[in-house]
């Protein structure tokens, strides 16, 4: 496990991506919030570029207490969503949203002064 | 050599013969030098790569060789072989990004050559800072009254006259606004109504002016809305 400069922090605005190429891994760069997260481009459901989707916040449906709905709402939770067949993720841990027991690869990031490596 | 009875039964295969034989069958069509070995007792990894980019012929897997899906992509779905000199040009041009990501990696601290290739960048989505003004402001706390009010059960929180003025007011100002060129999207992201919801209010829209959805169809296809 290496360090890979992937690009400059300054260059990556908040929710901006990159796709990078490390030897044969495919890793999605994301910065959300002002933090870099990197998880694996291969979907856990068929192998689709799961970090290239859309990016979008959580749907929770509120139930009020007799447990009748109401209404869907998006959270303050982002989650990006494999354009293939939809597979979605959670933006800080690359879980997916309605099986926590599935995780996308998760790679450190690490940030020296300007410049971002992810470590792979 | 097997038995002409196993070879005309694929039925009769155990589960995990089973299982190759489905990922032989969807590696196919990218790669028509699958052969049979690779994926026994292998992990998810490379059962989705191999779906991914196709089970690697020897020669491949004896030079390392892996197609990117964006590589594949772009030469098309042709599938063939390529002959020597295209593979020795796709090396010599790997070989200068490489050489190019080892000059931008400065002070990586790495010993060994850097292997990073940037494949996408994408921004985020633009936000356009609209003009605020006060009636906005308004509407917007208004908007957060309702919504607590509704969300706390109370259903008749406007009346009947109230939502049809409501619903007109926006109607108008947000058709006009796309037919002089503000386009923006109906529903902000935070906005999350239901598609029971969007039904009911647009087949209710449609039958307040007397429309049908086949015109509603025909106005979309004329238009390009």
């Amino acid at each position: 496990m290496a360090e890979q400069f992937v690009g400059k922090a300054s260059e990556f605005k908040d929710g901006d991506r990159q796709i990078v190429r490390i030897g044969e891994q495919e890793i999605g760069i994301f910065k959300h919030e002002g933090e870099f997260y990197a998880y694996s481009n291969f979907c856990l459901h068929q192998g689709g570029p799961a970090c290239e989707g859309l990016t979008i916040a959580r749907v929770e449906e509120r139930l009020r207490p007799d447990k009748t709905s109401m209404g869907l709402h998006f959270t303050n939770d982002m989650n990006f969503v494999c354009p293939w067949h939809g597979y979605e993720y959670d933006m800080k841990t690359g879980e997916h949203v309605s099986n926590r027991k599935l995780k996308l690869r998760k790679y450190e990031i690490v940030q020296k002064g300007n410049d971002v490596y992810v470590v792979a | 050599m097997s038995s002409p009875k196993s070879a005309k039964s694929p039925k009769a295969t155990t589960s995990a013969k089973a299982g190759k034989a489905v990922v032989k069958s969807a590696a196919a069509p990218r790669s028509k030098a699958a052969d049979g070995e690779v994926f026994a007792g292998e992990d998810k990894v490379n059962f989705v790569k191999a779906i991914w980019e196709g089970v690697p012929s020897k020669e491949a897997k004896t030079s390392g060789g892996s197609k990117s899906r964006v590589e594949e992509t772009k030469k098309g779905k042709s599938g063939k072989d390529k002959p020597k000199a295209d593979k020795a040009k796709a090396d010599k041009a790997k070989a200068d990004k490489a050489k190019v990501g080892k000059a931008k990696s400065g002070k990586s601290g790495s010993d060994a050559a850097p292997k990073v290739e940037i494949l996408r960048k994408m921004s985020a989505p633009v936000r356009v800072e609209a003009r605020q003004t006060p009636e906005s402001d308004a509407a917007l706390a208004l908007v957060a009254t309702l919504e607590a009010k509704f969300d706390a059960g109370e259903l008749d929180v406007l009346t009947p006259e109230a939502t049809q003025a409501l619903v007109g007011v926006i109607c108008r100002i947000y058709g006009a606004n796309q037919e002089s060129g503000n386009k923006y999207s109906l529903l902000s992201g935070r906005a999350a109504i239901s598609g029971t919801d969007a039904m009911i209010t647009c087949s209710a829209l449609l039958k307040a002016v007397d429309l049908q959805v086949f015109e509603l169809g025909m106005w979309q296809s004329w238009s390009g809305i």
